[in-house]
């Protein structure tokens, strides 16, 4: 049984918004009786863009991650409804029946990936239910996927086999707790939310002058190991991306022609940029 | 190439002929200071610079400000007590030597005027830049018109009218020094919004 799942990108990512826009333009004001009621014109959206800022000025890295109900396979909203008030569907989809769940409040805290939106006017818990209504009449793909510029989200209805396959071939990722849920909403280059880098810049001479050392050999040591390495590039600026926050005491290593060897000691908690590295002479 | 020589040039015939001795923009280009630079005496009041790039969420004026959901994108405008606000981008350095929070709202002004926007850290505005978009499509001063604070946020307001150079066309202002600092008057109801006052933004 082929069951949808959508894929989102972080690196193709602008924040551009368009996704979250073409959710609310499809359900304010409209309804599509059986699948949603009206969404609110104001707050909440239920497709979310929030940009993810890391590091300080210079080295700063800005992310976006898009978030909405999650589709997960072993869903907690759909523990706590009443009357049968949450469907999982055959195609993978989880609705929230606009007509079964009206008063059930306690949808909201149930999702742990605050996917659920309570419409005070309605009386009703509501989430993004993939454009359910569109897709059983014959769209290929949402309107969050058909509105997004830079290819960052793609739709995927596909066997869980192939989409297994997919996910450890492209090295997707869930957002916790997805796991343990078995969401159907998959990650890409993640770590651009989930973890921190070290950054810094080399400062040499270069004929009386100050000048950026490039091509220096950077290597990142949690102990004795080697956790990560590359060269520095023109501007003298090397970067560690992928490491863990709060992850304790990591030394730099720098090796470069011409230069002195240098080594910077430094404790890891938050995104990190180190400065401008003066190297001596050798 | 439609030069006189027909090639790209460095010394401008056109610009010779028209005018030779234009210290604005002499016939070879060469660095001038604007008089929105830091290296003025309106500096020491005005020590942060301004841009103000086309919005990214609104078409020029058109969409914001219609109570549409485009008021909703966090970036665009932020919702504080049933108002929303243009929002303006500074560095959290600049930020706590003000003593301004996230979120918080502030006026950033010149001698031309005051605009009261929502303030947003982060550090893609270097220190000392401010970044808030031109052309929003209110403008709603708190008193006179011309004479009190704006709370629509029309950043236009505060960059300087006077062209690049005199003899031509072209705007300058795309930098202006500025000077931001906490607000904390109080505004009225917002009429052009069905937004519930205490509705919180979602982060
Ligand atoms: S993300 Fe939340 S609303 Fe969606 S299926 Fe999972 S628990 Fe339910
Ligand atoms: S439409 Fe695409 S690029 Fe734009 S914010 Fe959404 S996911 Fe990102």
């Amino acid at each position: 049984m082929k069951k949808w799942n959508l894929v989102f990108d972080l690196e193709l990512c602008t924040g551009c918004q368009s996704c979250a826009m073409a959710v609310k333009d499809e359900y304010v004001g409209n309804e599509f009786p059986g699948y949603a009621a009206t969404m609110p014109l104001h707050g909440a959206g239920w497709v979310q863009i929030h940009a993810h800022e890391r590091g300080r000025f210079p080295a700063v890295d800005l992310a976006y991650i898009f978030q909405c109900c999650q589709h997960c396979d072993d869903a907690p909203c759909m523990k706590v409804a009443r009357n049968g008030a949450v469907k999982k569907r055959s195609d993978g989809i989880v609705m929230i029946d606009p007509a079964l769940a009206k008063g059930q409040k306690e949808l909201v805290d149930a999702c742990p990936f605050h996917a659920v939106h309570w419409n005070e006017e309605l009386s009703l818990p509501q989430a993004w239910n993939f454009d359910a209504h569109l897709l059983d009449a014959g769209w290929s793909a949402p309107r969050p996927v058909q509105s997004c510029p830079t290819g960052a989200l793609r739709a995927l209805k596909v066997e869980d086999d192939e989409m297994r396959r997919i996910a450890s071939e492209e090295r997707l990722q869930r957002l916790e707790p997805g796991e343990k849920h078995r969401t159907r909403v998959h990650y890409k280059n993640l770590y651009r939310f989930t973890s921190v880098f070290v950054a810094g810049t080399l400062v040499g001479r270069d004929q009386g002058l100050e000048a950026c050392v490039r091509g220096a050999e950077v290597r990142l040591m949690r102990g004795s190991t080697a956790v990560g390495s590359g060269a520095s590039d023109a501007y003298g600026d090397f970067r560690f991306d992928g490491l863990p926050p709060e992850s304790g005491a990591y030394r730099v290593e720098i090796a470069a022609k011409g230069y002195r060897g240098k080594n910077v000691e430094l404790e890891l908690t938050n995104s990190h940029w180190l400065g401008e590295i003066r190297l001596d002479a050798a | 190439m439609q030069t006189p020589s027909g090639k790209f040039e460095f010394d401008c015939e056109t610009l010779k002929r028209f005018a030779p001795d234009d210290e604005e923009r002499p016939p070879i280009l060469k660095y001038r200071r604007t008089n929105e630079s830091l290296g003025t005496e309106r500096a020491e009041r005005l020590p942060l610079q301004m841009i103000t790039p086309h919005p990214r969420y609104s078409f020029h004026t058109q969409n914001d400000a219609k109570d549409g959901f485009i008021n909703d994108i966090e970036d665009h405008r932020l919702l504080i007590d049933g108002r929303y606000y243009w929002v303006l981008r500074i560095n959290p350095e600049d930020a706590q030597a003000r003593g301004i929070r996230e979120a918080s709202l502030v006026r950033v002004f010149t001698e031309r005027g005051s605009v009261i926007c929502a303030v947003r850290l982060t550090h893609c505005a270097r220190p000392g830049v401010v970044h808030g978009y031109a052309s929003c499509a209110v403008y709603e001063p708190l008193g006179e018109p011309g004479k009190s604070p704006d709370l629509g946020g029309a950043l236009n307001v505060l960059t300087p009218p006077e062209p690049q150079f005199v003899r031509g066309n072209a705007m300058g202002n795309s930098n202006c020094l500025v000077e931001v600092e906490a607000w904390t008057g109080t505004a009225p109801a917002d009429a052009r919004t069905t937004a519930a006052p205490a509705q919180p933004v979602a982060h």
